[in-house]
């Protein structure tokens, strides 16, 4: 035992996952489902024995694997065992990788054997079913490599991005934040599972199992345009779940090295929102969003920026609502402005600040790109300020729910904030349009269930979309109506709470007042150095 | 030298500062006695020491170097065990000890022989088979300061370590601190049980609602020339109150029944000599023994001089 596997953590997690017992379980009970289907099915036995064993595969990896990557944070947490290893010096890396493919070891070994069986009795099947491949144009087309290569990659990439989503997911809600409450811990890991599984489905089944069953992902759409690269859709989904694990990796890592410790800045954030919307912002270039040489040619220009700027903003609109629950950054933030100690100010900036500066720079681009001329016949419908308003009141709906949320953290305890946001969204996004619109389309004697009528147009009114302004994103060009609203609500927040504030200040103050204060020294009667301080 | 120094330290819980202006200093090879109402906040200080929390603001020094810069290196110099700490449970004792060892980066060429040492340090050697999750509480603590200590710290911090403990269990780990004190260990603990602190203490730091209300540095604990005394008087203390008073350093405090508390001022052989002299005088003393011990004395000489600090709301953890 002097000596451990890769890491001590990826040791501790085979010591506790694996026993001679287990390691026998796997092979044993794959002989048993493969011979179970020769003796059952007749020449097809080995393609229908292939096809559920990439079920198991999914089983093994998508649902068990993502289960186990979701719920070992949760275990650390709760048996009060991760603060022990914050504390060790071992580096961030190796605690990371150990605990991602340490937490899923047994899956991998089970699932590895699974797929490797899956695909060589694929191999088997196919050459039994249709014939040898000189002879047979399906055999040719379903046995290979590229297919079979393509098949593995997604397979093992459908178990490693889901399962360090699913752990990325869980770290996120359980370390460091007033949501690591364990009341609110099942939520988090019920949402990280789902991620992880949604990843694994995708890429499991609609990817990897399509890959070996049909030779190719989709039947009809065989490329992809990114920016202007054209690429086999495989290899644009493969890249695309390289780019992303990448990424996901680095937030567990960025997050793991912030719990244990270390001083971090919100550049990697900024960088990972920027590559993001940008990666996602190429896909707007593919003919499957705007058709090539189309009368809604135009729209692609409009798309990128569109793309960068909503993906950057709903980055922002995540992290400042993920970060609203706790003040104390913001504190330390101002405690080390007061101080000039400018490397702790970045350091304790919240990471919507520096998304934000994404969001600004896209808002821009969005602005002068509306502004260029727009080619094709139904050019003259475009109406820059209609797209200038949609980007502008959406940023600043954004800020406002930042604005809501911090309000809400600040005047409240930790216990009740939930509720109390949740209040806030169902107040302002379906109550209060509800009432409001109701009294206008009443003032104005439509009738209420005619008014989805005329915003298809059918109607004469086109007033009570205005009434939107008020709560939802606006596209009107007057800046009145499109701004206003809005501002309007963040003054008013704003008002509530630093009334609310001056009251709570007040007895703030009431309560350090009685604070102990310094008492007394004392000597020996030897005259000793028993001394007393305060 | 200081190997601990705290200055202007503050913490916040969300909407909620906990600990004020906090300051003090620990000498090294010193064992402080960390005390203080529940909710005091000791535990958010002992994890700012550690660099386990963020203070808000304020300086923390440990081993010369700034906590809140260069956390990861003042883990190294520490050891800690927390009130609510944990175990691999499904881990036997070895794996536990061996993977600490790992994780801690302990430079030995023959892991299993440290463990096989640290275990008999810590008293669970004969434990090293078992898993954890099947000891007892008393083992449970052993094996978690046996984790603590596993990277040999120059600091060593327990935050209350003998709850739950029996009483065996805890004259053991009285013993262990002791020894740890003796190997010039700095400690710092944390605990209710102020008699047992009294064995191995050499200072106390109270902390109430967020604040030191005192830092006592006891500085010559053994010797220590103030002490207290429980003398019993068959037939009633009462009638004999004024001999006893006439005694030299001997001023009665209390008296119930027989028994009569005293505080006197002298040393071992003042009180051997003030022994003989009570059965000099036939006084009918039938037993004499120490009673209060200092370090509840201070504490209570401050508990009671300060109102009563509302207990904090917990709020994001334990204060």
């Amino acid at each position: 035992m002097n000596r451990y596997f890769l890491s001590p953590e990826l040791q501790r997690q085979i010591w506790l996952r694996f026993s001679w017992l287990r390691v026998l379980l796997i092979p044993v009970a794959l002989m048993c489902i493969i011979y179970s289907h020769y003796m059952i099915y007749n020449e097809n036995w080995a393609l229908v024995t292939s096809s559920r064993l990439i079920w198991v595969y999914f089983i093994l990896v998508g649902i068990w694997g993502n289960h186990e990557a979701a719920n070992t944070m949760r275990e650390e947490v709760s048996t009060n065992t991760w603060d022990m290893q914050r504390m060790t010096p071992q580096g961030t890396a190796s605690l990371v990788f150990g605990k991602v493919f340490g937490a899923t070891s047994y899956v991998w070994y089970a699932g590895i054997l699974t797929m490797l069986a899956a695909l060589v009795l694929h191999h088997i099947g196919v050459r039994a079913f249709y014939g040898p491949v000189e002879t047979s144009p399906s055999t040719a087309r379903l046995v290979t490599p590229y297919a079979s290569l393509y098949f593995v990659f997604f397979m093992i990439m459908g178990g490693i991005l889901a399962h360090a989503t699913a752990f990325l997911a869980s770290l996120d809600g359980m370390v460091g934040k007033v949501e690591a409450d364990p009341r609110h811990r099942r939520p988090r890991i019920v949402i990280a599972f789902l991620a992880g599984f949604g990843i694994s489905w995708f890429l499991i089944r609609r990817a990897g199992a399509r890959m070996l069953e049909n030779g190719h992902i989709y039947g009809s759409r065989r490329t992809v345009e990114w920016f202007n690269f054209e690429m086999p859709m495989e290899m644009f989904i493969g890249f695309g779940a390289l780019f992303f694990t990448l990424w996901v990796f680095v937030g567990i890592y960025r997050l793991a090295r912030a719990e244990m410790m270390y001083s971090l800045t919100p550049l990697c954030w900024f960088l990972a929102v920027a590559a993001i919307s940008l990666f996602a912002g190429g896909i707007a270039f593919d003919s499957g969003m705007v058709a090539r040489n189309s009368i809604f040619e135009f729209a692609r220009s409009y798309a990128f920026p569109f793309y960068v700027f909503s993906l950057s903003l709903g980055a922002t609109y995540y992290a400042m609502l993920a970060q609203a629950g706790d003040l104390r950054r913001y504190g330390r933030m101002a405690e080390a402005f007061r101080a000039r100690r400018w490397r702790k100010v970045f350091e304790n900036m919240p990471q919507w600040m520096a998304s934000f500066v994404i969001v600004l720079a896209a808002f821009f681009f969005v602005l002068y790109v509306v502004r260029q001329p727009v080619q094709g016949p139904f050019g003259f419908l475009v109406k820059p300020e209609i797209f200038i308003s949609l980007a502008a009141s959406l940023m600043l709906f954004a800020l406002r729910d930042g604005l809501a949320m911090h309000v809400i953290s600040a005047l409240s305890s930790g216990h009740s904030q939930k509720f109390e946001r949740s209040v806030y969204y169902v107040l302002v996004y379906f109550l209060l349009p509800a009432v409001h619109l109701s009294i206008a389309l009443k003032g104005l004697q439509i009738n209420p269930m005619r008014f989805f009528a005329i915003l298809q147009g059918e109607g004469t009114a086109f007033h009570p979309l205005m009434y939107f302004g008020w709560y939802y994103p606006n596209p009107f060009p007057g800046a009145a109506i499109a701004f206003l609203p809005v501002v309007a609500q963040m003054v008013f927040i704003a008002i509530c709470y630093l009334v609310l504030r001056s009251r709570g200040g007040d007895e703030g103050a009431a309560a350090d007042a009685d604070a102990p204060q310094v008492l007394f020294t004392e000597k020996s009667t030897k005259g000793e150095d028993v001394t007393w301080t305060s | 030298m200081n190997m601990i120094e705290v200055k202007n330290l503050n913490f916040d819980y969300p909407g909620k500062r906990v600990l004020h202006n906090v300051s003090f200093t620990i000498k090294a090879g010193s064992a402080t006695a960390l005390v203080g109402p529940n909710g005091a906040g000791k535990t958010t200080l002992l994890r700012c020491l550690v660099a386990l929390d963020r203070p808000h603001s304020g300086d923390i020094t440990v081993g010369g170097i700034d906590v809140t810069e260069n956390p990861r290196a003042v883990h190294r110099q520490i050891g800690y065990l927390s009130d609510f700490f944990g175990l691999f449970n499904d881990l036997t004792v070895r794996q536990c000890l061996t993977y600490m060892s790992w994780s801690q980066q302990v430079s030995v060429k023959n892991v299993a022989a440290h463990v096989e040492r640290i275990a008999k340090d810590v008293m669970i050697d004969n434990m090293l088979d078992r898993k954890a999750g099947v000891l007892s509480r008393g083992y449970r603590q052993r094996l978690g300061i046996g984790l603590a200590l596993v990277h040999d710290p120059a600091i060593v911090i327990l935050d209350e370590p003998a709850s739950g403990m029996d009483p065996e269990a805890r004259i053991q780990l009285s013993r262990l601190v002791r020894d740890l004190r003796a190997r010039g260990k700095t400690l710092i603990v944390s605990s209710h049980i102020l008699n047992e602190l009294e064995d191995y203490c050499t200072d106390m730091l109270i902390i109430r609602a967020g604040r030191v209300a005192e830092h006592v540095l006891l500085s010559d604990h053994e010797a220590r020339t103030v002490r207290h005394l429980r003398i019993s008087l068959q037939g009633g203390a009462a009638a004999h109150a004024e001999a006893l008073g006439a005694q030299k350093g001997l001023s009665v405090e209390s008296i119930d029944g027989d028994v009569a508390l005293c505080r006197f001022e002298g040393d071992d052989a003042a009180q051997r000599a003030l022994l003989a002299a009570l059965a000099g005088l036939g006084l009918p003393v039938y037993n004499f023994s120490a009673a209060a011990h200092s370090l509840q004395d201070a504490y209570m000489r401050v508990t009671e001089k300060e109102p009563a600090a509302k207990s904090p709301r917990k709020e994001g953890g334990e204060a």
